[in-house]
């Protein structure tokens, strides 16, 4: 059966491995519906599991601290220590909790401070959640982070811990994104990474930060493997899906002789189910560009429009993959693009229709 | 179905041709995905604004609700909005700006308390701004200080400017292939290099003797971020998008570098994005509507249109009358603010970038429109008033 992974899976598996349960379950956990990641569905990186990312292993931690909302900060703890509340504004007021004004308040203190303690990592963890965009309380944790894990390198896996609690929340926060990449590189964890995408992206498949990581490690650090399957599976399971068109485009340009005939086959072989979409011919359009033939593609585009006349993308790839010799056909498409079918981009057709064969440059 | 015939502009269907379209899509793209399902929705939904607005009643520009709206969100955010504690200067800005474009005049008691607020932003020690009083700096915190002290334009104000901090700040966020991050240990991406740009230039950076220090490989960062359709992405590799491809796009037209870019295909990319049927832009290809793109997209074209040989009409080559029924008639509310697109709500975000794309629209696309609904003109590079953008311009060349 293949195994269906959660946020919460990635956020328990450090806290197994190094009992340092600190961190609650995520309060929303619920929402996320059971997924099948491409990953885990018989491919090769379905071995490259983390050795404790299963639910079985990770559920009885998830299950204790499920009540729990989230850590707490023992202000006790800061006896002494100086800083003042935040103060209310003049202007912009905003009505913030005493517990927001006194976490704060002590967060910038520490900040200012030489401070880099574990009770000062805990403080960042009650700033962070309170605010999930705080840039100062994830500047200050990557600071002490990065000092405690020099005596214990298993701080980066509770960071990954961590971060997937605040993106399973939040998954279009900046900064919980950008300190999983610190973490993962840092603690040499990047195995599991394109999995931990994989759940993000079936909460909201066209996830800009999700996508940013996944290109992140194919780019930076050469994780292409499985990925044209990854991306088909995208694919097929929404047509339009541009981001995922994108990220293919990535891939084959980073895999020796991905671009192919074959990639051009697998294009053309989706604008059949769906010709109406603009992200598979700008794909095939970017193809031609690099040096594929697309004559087969203008090919298509002329059968899709004897079907459908109102095949937008198909119409504008032949004015945009024109020869020079074929300038009264592209004033032709251009006309039936402007006064016809795509009414609203009327002036940029005609202009096009008006000079044929040259771009227009901006 | 309704048997009047409502008196659309030329560029919006007709009831009819409406009908025809819903049947074509049906007919034709048989493949339902959750693409299809989500911009099907929202067609609906503005097809039903559409149809229960009586066509005899003209759009409007609701003004002064704007303005009261706006107002009160000067002096308090609603309840639950601590999320904006660290929003502190974009809340300001996206405040101020919509207010100069509707033509209102901020009291100068107010705009003095509000000078003095964002004054408790600077950090000493690093230079630059944060999001708020004891907060780490931040370019895009930085950026929003610096933006809403120009779009008050007082001379406290101007005065409270600090360029040999912002300097400080903008080279410590400088890395080595030329990007930028947003802060230590920030995130690094075309954002953070067109806040660094844009204030730099303001402030006259740009003209000083660290000028090369700030613009090292900036054209070429951007240059890496052209998509396989023609638009930018945020980093190297990503996705095309119209809030990043405004960022790259403003970067290279401050920098006199638009040679670096491929502008033909990201006008090929840009006009596209323009929906058919709601007439406001979507940020990426096959996403939905959103009314924060009217200004991200739409100033794509007359920046578009500042190359040198340019074809004149580039800053027209989108719907003008199209984007500006999108933003009155589907993201404006009658009591004041603007959403996103029908079923969300309003915010201060998108009431910004709705009136700064309304701006575009209007005076650059030559949208038509009348006296009681003419908004302010919006520089398209800095996204400012234009009369405050020239004050502010003449204000630092001569300090
Ligand atoms: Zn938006």
């Amino acid at each position: 059966m293949p195994k269906t992974l959660r946020f919460r899976d990635f956020i328990c598996i450090h806290l197994v491995t190094t009992r340092w349960c600190v961190f609650s379950s995520p309060s929303t956990s619920g929402l996320f519906n059971s997924v099948q990641p491409f990953t885990t569905m018989g491919t090769e990186q379905a071995s490259q599991e983390a050795p404790n990312a299963t639910p079985e292993a990770a559920n009885p931690t998830a299950t204790d601290a499920d009540n729990a909302e989230s850590i707490d900060v023992n202000l006790d703890e800061w006896k002494g220590f100086e800083y003042s509340p935040v103060e209310f504004s003049p202007v912009l007021t905003i009505n913030l909790s005493d517990e927001f004004r006194h976490v704060f308040g002590l967060l910038y203190a520490v900040k200012k401070s030489k401070e880099r303690s574990k009770r000062a990592l805990d403080l960042t963890s009650r700033a962070i959640i309170l605010q999930n965009s705080s840039p100062t309380a994830w500047m200050l944790r990557r600071e002490v982070v990065a000092t405690l894990a020099e005596n214990n390198p298993a701080l980066w896996a509770i960071e990954l811990g961590f971060t997937a609690k605040i993106i399973s929340k939040n998954e279009k926060n900046y900064q919980a994104w950008e300190h999983r990449r610190f973490a993962a590189e840092s603690g040499n964890l990047l195995q599991t990474e394109i999995q931990f995408t994989d759940v993000a992206l079936n909460g909201d498949e066209k996830n800009y930060h999700a996508w940013c990581h996944r290109h992140w490690l194919v780019r930076d650090h050469g994780l292409t493997e499985g990925e044209l399957d990854a991306t088909e599976w995208f694919i097929r399971t929404d047509l339009r899906n541009n981001s995922a068109w994108n990220h293919r485009w990535l891939v084959t340009g980073l895999v020796e002789g991905a671009r192919n005939d074959d990639e051009m086959t697998f294009a053309l072989e989706i604008v059949e189910k769906a010709p109406r979409n603009e992200a598979v011919w700008n794909y095939i359009h970017a193809m031609g560009k690099s040096g594929l033939s697309i004559a087969a593609a203008k090919a298509k585009a002329v059968e899709c429009l004897e079907v459908d006349a109102g095949c937008i993308p198909a119409r504008r790839f032949l004015v945009l993959n024109a020869s020079s010799s074929e300038a009264s056909e592209v004033r032709k498409h251009c006309q039936i693009l402007a006064s016809g079918v795509d009414p609203i981009r009327k002036k940029y057709w005609e202009m096009k229709a008006a000079d044929p064969g040259r771009p227009i440059k901006g | 179905m309704s048997t009047n015939t409502p008196s659309y502009p030329p560029s919006v269907p007709t009831e009819r041709e409406l009908t025809d379209f819903g049947v074509q899509r049906v007919q034709h793209e048989n493949i339902f995905s959750d693409t299809w399902h989500a911009q099907h929705y929202v067609e609906q939904r503005v097809f039903d604004i559409r149809h229960a607005r009586p066509p005899e009643k003209p759009l409007v520009l609701f003004r002064e609700k704007h303005v009261s709206w706006l107002m009160r969100h000067l002096q308090y955010l609603p309840r639950g909005s601590e999320s904006f504690d660290v929003l502190q200067g974009w809340s300001c800005f996206w405040i101020v700006h919509s207010l100069n474009l509707l033509g209102a005049t901020i009291p100068v008691p107010t705009a003095s308390m509000v000078v003095k607020h964002l004054a408790t932003f600077k950090d000493p020690v690093v230079g630059g701004y944060g999001g708020g009083p004891g907060q780490s700096s931040h370019l895009a915190s930085s950026f929003s200080v610096i933006m809403t002290l120009c779009g008050l334009g007082t001379e406290e104000a101007l005065m409270s400017i600090d360029s040999v901090s912002l300097l400080r700040f903008i080279l410590q966020m400088k890395q080595a292939d030329g990007s930028f991050r947003v802060s230590f240990g920030g995130e690094t991406d075309v954002r953070a290099m067109y806040c660094a740009i844009c204030i730099a230039s303001i402030v006259g950076l740009l003209k000083g003797v660290e000028a090369e220090k700030i613009t090292r490989g900036c054209a070429s960062y951007v240059k890496s971020l052209q998509g396989f359709d023609g638009g930018l992405g945020g980093e190297p590799g990503a996705e095309s998008h119209g809030g990043n491809s405004f960022c790259g796009l403003a970067t290279l037209v401050i920098l006199d570098e638009l040679d670096a870019v491929d502008t033909g295909a990201l006008l090929d990319w840009a006009v596209m994005r323009q929906m058919a049927y709601e007439g406001g832009f979507q940020g990426r290809t096959n996403k939905l509507v959103d009314s924060c793109y009217s200004f991200w997209v739409g100033s794509l074209f007359p920046l578009l249109g500042l190359k040198a040989r340019a074809p004149a009409g580039m800053s027209k080559l989108f719907d003008a009358d199209a984007l500006q029924r999108y933003v009155l008639e589907c993201a404006q509310l009658e009591n004041g603010g603007f959403r996103d697109k029908p079923g969300t709500s309003r915010d201060l975000m998108h009431s910004c970038y709705a009136l700064s794309g309304l701006s575009i629209a209007q005076h650059f696309g030559e949208a038509k429109h009348d006296a009681k609904n003419e908004v302010k003109k919006v520089d398209p590079v800095f996204n400012i008033a234009e009369d405050k953008i020239n004050y502010v311009k003449e204000f630092f060349s001569q300090t």
